[in-house]
């Protein structure tokens, strides 16, 4: 397949289970390397990625709020990190888990809130971490439709405001109408296995 | 009812070969060992009277002397306080040698050189330990600890490098991808799902090491075992039989204590 993405819009990827939606992510994420051809990100640049993974990858011992602030290790080495993370970076934490309905849950280890409250901690950490390019491997599967939008649209905000790049698997076609600017199907269905095309608002 | 149902509406059968469970070869592997060792069983091959034997020697034991409590007393602390000692300095030393010695943590050869040294530190039982430790520092309680902490460091070593190894590192590389460095990955990916592993095998070890301070004392290490061996050199069997119920006092309390922390630990962590 070809394309192209532009920086700070929203492409939400589709297609039946199987599809290859997930590899492409991990292709793009450099989890797995492509069996054949290539893809560049702008200027050929190494950017930093921020993934909400499709099993969350949160440790669950942990409380909902340092894994969110796991998304910062990035930015301090880890003689920084060791005892705790800065006030600022807390308060930040804070403010995500509250956009997300996950105020009273701050403290309670991961293992201990559902599978919704665990993708949306999932997300928040992504959205602390605040990459130039994020991959979200079904970011909302485990959401009601509700806190879905919540979720989506404040991913769509990311890209709009601070010119974010989000390439996220999703199912819901309404979903895709209404929060992704470009959409890529993939499924044997179609010419070459693959449409990309522009959402029309 | 007797009708043969078409074959792919049936339920799939297993082959063979999966049926072959690993549960079930070491099962019969075991029965074959059980055979093979029966020979064990021989004993002396002289007609002796086992009853009258037993009950000769355990008629020595009663009634229980309490009159050397206050000595026994005193021998039971150091027991315990050399057990802690031991698994303070074992758990300390077992640490970076686990990490070490886990595979998905550390190189190759590192794994393979650690595991070595660990094989080898368990190869010497407890009152082998002791023993050495006596014939360095002197017979003190202090050769006791030194005993102790090796040996418990060839368990600890091999306990935590197997939790290590039990994690998922999938947590950790994730935090890698995200930006965070090995140590970082580390401290927030593997070691919070390792920590109640750690906490429960230390305690196991602990226990375990108050049973076995009873013991080492016998080669000259301290602690409660000293007490025994020197009741039993004098004959002193009624003495010799308290000590045994202050040990089972002692040993059935840590288990229900142990078994209380425990619990505690599983739920709360």
């Amino acid at each position: 397949m070809t394309w192209q993405l532009r920086r700070g819009k929203f492409l939400a990827v589709t297609g039946a289970s199987g599809a290859g939606k997930s590899s492409l992510l991990a292709c793009l994420g450099g989890i797995v390397a492509p069996s054949a051809g290539e893809f560049k990100f702008a200027a050929n640049e190494l950017w930093e990625l921020g993934f909400v993974f499709q099993n969350f990858r949160l440790t669950a011992n942990l409380s909902v709020l340092t894994n969110v602030l796991c998304g910062k290790l990035g930015a301090y080495n880890w003689r920084q990190t060791l005892f705790s993370f800065s006030e600022n970076e807390r308060q930040a934490a804070f403010t995500i888990l509250r956009e997300l309905g996950l105020e009273k849950l701050v403290h309670r280890q991961v293992r201990k809130v559902s599978g919704g409250e665990q993708q949306r901690t999932a997300v928040a950490r992504v959205l602390l971490q605040d990459p130039p390019i994020i991959l979200a491997d079904e970011p909302t599967s485990n959401l009601d439709a509700e806190l879905a939008k919540r979720v989506l649209s404040i991913l769509r905000d990311v890209c709009a405001e601070k010119n974010r790049t989000v390439i996220a698997v999703l199912h819901d076609a309404r979903m895709v109408e209404e929060f992704a600017d470009y959409e890529l199907k993939i499924g044997a269905d179609y010419e070459n296995g693959w449409i990309f095309r522009q959402i029309q608002k | 009812m007797n009708k043969e149902l078409p074959n792919d509406l049936k339920i799939p059968k297993l082959p063979l070969r999966e049926r072959f469970t690993a549960f079930g070869a070491s099962l019969a592997l075991f029965l074959v060992l059980v055979v093979v060792s029966l020979p064990a069983l021989e004993g002396a091959g002289r007609d002796l009277d086992y009853l009258t034997n037993l009950r000769r020697f355990a008629g020595q034991f009663f009634p229980p002397d309490w009159s050397a409590a206050p000595q026994i007393l005193d021998a039971l602390g150091e027991t315990v306080q050399i057990a802690v000692m031991a698994t303070f300095f074992a758990v300390i030393l077992a640490l970076p040698l686990a990490i070490a010695g886990a595979q998905n943590i550390a190189p190759r050869w590192l794994n393979l050189a650690t595991r070595m040294i660990l094989n080898a530190v368990r190869t010497l039982p407890s009152l082998i330990w002791a023993l050495l430790a006596v014939a360095v520092v002197g017979p003190n309680s202090l050769a006791g600890v030194i005993g102790l902490t090796f040996y418990s460091l060839g368990y600890l070593g091999k306990f935590f490098s197997d939790a290590f190894e039990s994690v998922d590192t999938e947590i950790s590389d994730g935090l890698r991808r995200i930006g965070a460095d090995r140590i970082q990955a580390f401290q927030f990916g593997l070691l919070p799902q390792v920590k109640p592993l750690i906490l429960s095998h230390a305690l196991w070890m602990l226990e375990y090491n108050i049973r076995s301070a009873a013991i080492i004392g016998y080669v000259g290490a301290g602690g409660i075992g000293l007490l025994l061996h020197t009741f039993q050199e004098y004959g002193q069997w009624q003495k010799f039989s308290t000590v045994l119920l202050f040990i089972l006092a002692l040993v059935t309390a840590l288990d229900f204590f142990g078994e209380w922390l425990r619990g505690k630990l599983t739920k709360n962590d």
